[in-house]
């Protein structure tokens, strides 16, 4: 349980020094970016469940920390009727397109999917012993 | 027994239903814990009174420069050609016999399409676009931002641009509704005003005391500055001695960068969020292959 919570926080603190890089320093995108790969791998590596706030901020084909004027550029456009928010990569170019519908609510954000809003038992498994890592070592 | 067996194959296998059932009620949700963003991007919350300061500052300033987009509505149909042609042939006389009997008067119906100044236009950065170029060449010296964008990710990536650049940015609750008719517009979801501007200076030194500041942890306006000190790279010289002097200034100029980033506070760690999460059970998964044996 121990090497579990540790590499959660290994895990948080490559994504926080990535930004304090990129803050510290904007030229230095490529410390950032080995930051966020280190992040991912281990993400990779022990079957974590980032959130779409994390992943969305990273970009997936060069793992650069996607900061909007400082290594990404953020656009509206219209595809025919759709209208997408771009967040293009400055590094390598890749773009990802969020269709702007109002009526769309990703299933994180919803009060519904919260285990504290759920009224029966949550189960047990592996996922519950990484939370119950994270309260022990109090990173939460 | 093979043959009863094979009657009832239900029965071999479900020989409790009762204690299957039990069993089914027993079994929890798998709960899913999900690493969350530590930082949080959240537009500081404006007061009332704030607010409907800068509301009604910015409508009179419109009202009283006249600041307008005239668009000349074009009746054009794509269907009904034949109605068109009918119509036309009717409403032909119709203007002459107008203009003939107002003689003196201008002709009706031609209205000059676009903006009534555009000087003053250029004075402001209207539309999410606009505003994010104007801040990516840090020509801005306010945003205002308004509260009614759904879904939010349009505007959102304008608090970490405005933390970067120091511009003060402040999310306004009905900015839309309140100057998209004056200038004319369908909508305004962000609205930033140059450092330039002339008419609209005032404008900004009363608002900007009454803008909430932004803190937002990853965007420094300090690194941001000596970075952008840094890649200004000084003019190319062809003489040795002048070459001499401008590694000189390259030589100086590192150093405060140097000092500019050292003097900087060194960021504490936050504590990691974690969010428990059920599956989503609308979800839409593909179907699995049956092997076929």
């Amino acid at each position: 349980m121990a090497w579990l919570c540790s590499s959660v926080l290994f895990w948080g603190f490559h994504w926080q020094a990535a930004h304090c890089v990129l803050d510290q320093n904007p030229e230095n995108v490529e410390l950032a970016r080995f930051y966020c790969f280190t992040q991912k791998t281990i993400s990779k590596r022990l079957v974590l469940r980032q959130d779409p706030s994390v992943k969305r901020t990273v970009c997936k084909r060069c793992w650069t920390l996607l900061v909007p004027g400082v290594t990404s550029t953020v656009r509206q456009r219209r595809n025919g009727r759709h209208r997408m928010t771009i967040v293009r990569c400055l590094s390598c170019g890749l773009t990802r397109r969020f269709l702007n519908n109002p009526n769309h609510q990703l299933w994180v954000d919803q009060p519904e999917a919260q285990l504290e809003n759920c009224s029966q038992p949550g189960g047990m498994g592996r996922t519950s012993l990484l939370s119950f890592c994270c309260l022990y070592c109090s990173c939460c | 027994m093979a043959a009863l067996m094979n009657e009832h194959p239900q029965d071999s296998t479900m020989s409790t239903p009762g204690k299957s059932a039990k069993k089914e009620k027993k079994k929890p949700i798998p709960v899913k814990t999900s690493l969350n963003n530590p930082y949080s991007l959240r537009w500081h919350p404006l007061n009332r009174e704030d607010m409907h300061f800068i509301l009604s500052l910015l409508k009179d300033k419109l009202s009283e420069t006249g600041l307008q987009k005239r668009e000349a509505k074009d009746n054009r149909r794509w269907f009904g050609k034949k109605k068109e042609n009918s119509s036309s042939k009717a409403s032909v006389p119709e203007p002459e016999q107008k203009v003939a009997e107002t003689p003196g008067g201008s002709p009706k119906g031609k209205v000059e399409h676009g903006w009534t100044d555009v000087a003053l236009r250029k004075e402001l950065a209207i539309g999410i676009n606009e505003v994010t170029r104007g801040l990516e060449r840090n020509e801005l010296s306010l945003v205002l931002v308004c509260k009614s964008v759904q879904p939010a990710h349009m505007t959102i990536h304008l608090i970490q641009l405005s933390a970067s650049r120091a511009v003060p940015a402040c999310q306004v609750p009905r900015l839309s509704e309140t100057l998209s008719g004056p200038l004319g517009l369908r909508c305004v979801l962000a609205l930033g005003i140059r450092k330039d501007a002339v008419v609209f200076s005032g404008a900004v030194g009363a608002i900007v005391p009454r803008v909430p500041p932004l803190q937002v942890a990853g965007a420094s306006p300090k690194a941001v500055k000596a970075a952008e000190e840094g890649s200004v790279a000084p003019e190319p010289t062809d003489t040795t001695g002048e070459g001499v002097t401008s590694r000189k200034r390259k030589m100086e100029e590192s150093p405060s960068a140097l000092a500019t980033l050292e003097t900087s506070p060194i960021p504490s760690l936050k504590p990691l969020k974690v969010k428990k999460i059920i599956p989503n059970p609308t979800k839409v998964r593909k179907p699995k292959k049956q092997k076929i044996k």
